[in-house]
């Protein structure tokens, strides 16, 4: 099959899909996000039976795969997924909605209601920016005074997505986080990310372990994938002391650091669904 | 009823809506996005339903995606705020719709649309693919200018300055037509008159009324269909003797145009209220 694959700088995660992809005999087709122009009067774009969104930047992600999905090509992930999953409101709307255990999450569009927000769930609180990723410009607010000088900061940087303040419940976690990778209907590999900081990203220094996945575990990362639409997702979850919750959910996540840490070939995983989904259109 | 409405400002728009609803005995509760916060796990908005009358989009959007998601029905509802917020969605649901458009070409990097630009021919339309008010749109009419406004584009360096939107110029006369609409009923058109470009620009346009023809009418429906609307206003542009829709608004100003709509929207709400709670 013609397989697509949407992406702007080649990772090491892109190299392992282009790999794969070709090792099985399909055509890969790369879709340069810088180089592509499209004449909204056009129904065709690309002769593929899929494409997958590798991009990173999030806003051409959700326009490049809008005009596909619209145009009937099979998008994985779908547009809705990775508008559910890169706007973290959004995402923490869904899983509230389908109970899904998930932080506490306060949204305010203003400094003063931010900060009455902040004070109804008590210090400290976690201040994120409503669209995101690799945990930037995360704060952990641990008083008043950094609060207002937090929430003043943002206020005078004044984009967009700055007047939406999302703000979560603070989780004492046991220095570390778990992040599993769901695939379709099933929980393929976790691992565990370790670090002094409180931030646990591993693209922010976070050390990576195997992690088993219980069937705990698998019941509420399935129920969070389907939350935001199903697919190939990361789902990343802290372990409370009410037992495992969901903090985010991200929908092209990166996976060198937890192929060799799991023994699981997530790459092979990956195309073994688009695959599946591509057969069962037909 | 108990009527939520959102804002940020009462203006006279805002004031004229809540006079009426008042006057027909429905309960108003007041919900200024700037003082407001949301549980996202509980809601605890305690009301029918909402009438949006925000200033920004993304306090609208979010507001009403809550609302929704969490069971308060909302005038336009999110999935519509969504839409016209994007000049982008708007424009890709009108072509799923055949619903003549001007042409439109989609770019994310200074080369790309330098590109796009050349082939489509001067003069074009640059706009951010969100905004309001015609705020940072630009008319280009040769490469000179395209690199320039590329370059300072590419300096804003915003979040969404990195999609280029380029829509081919219509050659209109000197005018545009807002429609507005209020459920099925198209309520009011007028022209909007000026030697600028931008017709819209407030302080230079002359407003005219505009007759509602059949063409215009049907055009005015299936496009707010294809956006999800309840209320909205929709720019239309002539071109040779044809008309295409231009953009479509979700949070439709009034009294600056010298109209009155407020019967009309709150007769709506009625509507709308009654249908989702039986």
């Amino acid at each position: 099959m013609k397989i697509g694959v949407l992406c702007s700088r080649i990772r090491p995660e892109e190299k392992l899909l282009f790999k794969e992809i070709r090792n099985r005999g399909h055509e890969l087709i790369q879709i340069d996000t810088r180089k592509a122009v499209f004449d909204l009067e056009k129904d065709n774009f690309y002769e593929t039976d899929a494409i997958i969104d590798r991009s990173i930047s999030h806003t051409h992600s959700l326009y490049i795969t809008k005009i596909l999905q619209d145009r009937n090509i099979l998008s994985i992930n779908k547009y809705e997924v990775i508008k559910n999953c890169g706007d973290k409101v959004l995402t923490s709307l869904l899983l509230d909605k389908n109970n899904v255990p998930t932080t506490k999450v306060r949204v305010a569009f203003s400094e003063k209601s931010a900060m009455k927000a902040i004070e109804t769930l008590g210090y400290p609180v976690v201040l994120k920016p409503g669209v995101g990723s690799w945990g930037r410009l995360i704060s952990k607010v641990e008083s008043k005074t950094s609060a207002e000088s937090l929430l003043e900061h943002k206020a005078v940087l004044g984009t967009y997505h700055h007047s939406i303040f999302y703000i979560q419940e603070f989780i004492d976690k046991p220095g570390r986080d778990i992040r599993a990778f769901v695939i379709g209907d099933k929980t393929i590999c976790a691992i565990y990310r370790k670090s002094e900081h409180w931030i646990t990203n591993t693209a922010r220094g976070g050390e990576a372990s195997n992690c088993q996945v219980t069937p705990e575990m698998n019941e509420i990362c399935l129920n969070a994938a389907k939350a935001v639409g199903g697919g190939i997702v990361a789902i990343d979850l802290f372990e409370s002391e009410n037992g495992l919750i969901v903090n985010e959910i991200n929908h092209a996540m990166e996976y060198r650091n937890s192929i060799q840490t799991t023994g699981v070939n997530i790459p092979a995983k990956m195309i073994d669904y688009v695959e599946e989904q591509v057969r069962n259109r037909k | 009823m108990k009527l939520g409405i959102l804002y940020e400002r009462i203006r006279k728009d805002e004031k004229a809506l809540i006079e009426e609803a008042k006057k027909r005995g429905h309960e108003i509760v007041l919900l200024n996005d700037n003082e407001i916060f949301f549980k996202l796990e509980k809601n605890e908005v305690d009301v029918d339903i909402v009438l949006e009358r925000c200033i920004s989009h993304s306090k609208a959007y979010y507001a009403m995606k809550i609302l929704n998601e969490q069971g308060i029905p909302t005038i336009n509802s999110s999935k519509c705020a969504d839409i016209c917020g994007s000049k982008f969605l708007v424009t890709e649901n009108l072509k799923k719709n055949n619903i003549p458009t001007p042409k439109t070409i989609i770019a994310f990097t200074k080369d790309a649309a330098l590109s796009a630009i050349e082939e489509m021919g001067y003069p074009i339309v640059l706009k951010p693919a969100i905004g309001t008010w015609g705020t940072l749109c630009a008319k280009i009419n040769d490469r000179e200018a395209a690199e320039a406004i590329i370059d300072h584009k590419e300096k804003l360096g915003s979040y969404h300055h990195s999609v280029y939107y380029i829509q081919e110029y219509v050659n209109k006369p000197g005018r545009d037509i807002r429609v507005f609409i209020v459920g099925d009923t198209v309520v009011s058109a007028i022209y909007r008159s000026s030697k600028h470009w931008m017709t819209s620009l407030e302080n230079k346009t002359k407003i005219t009324e505009c007759e509602i023809t059949d063409e215009i009418k049907k055009l005015a429906l299936d496009a707010k269909d294809s956006v999800f609307g309840d209320i909205i206003a929709i720019d239309m542009l002539e071109k040779d003797g044809k008309i295409l829709v231009n953009e479509i608004n979700y949070t439709v100003e009034f009294s600056k145009f010298g109209l009155d709509i407020s019967k009309e929207i709150i007769d709506h709400v009625e509507k709308k209220n009654e249908e989702v709670s039986s």
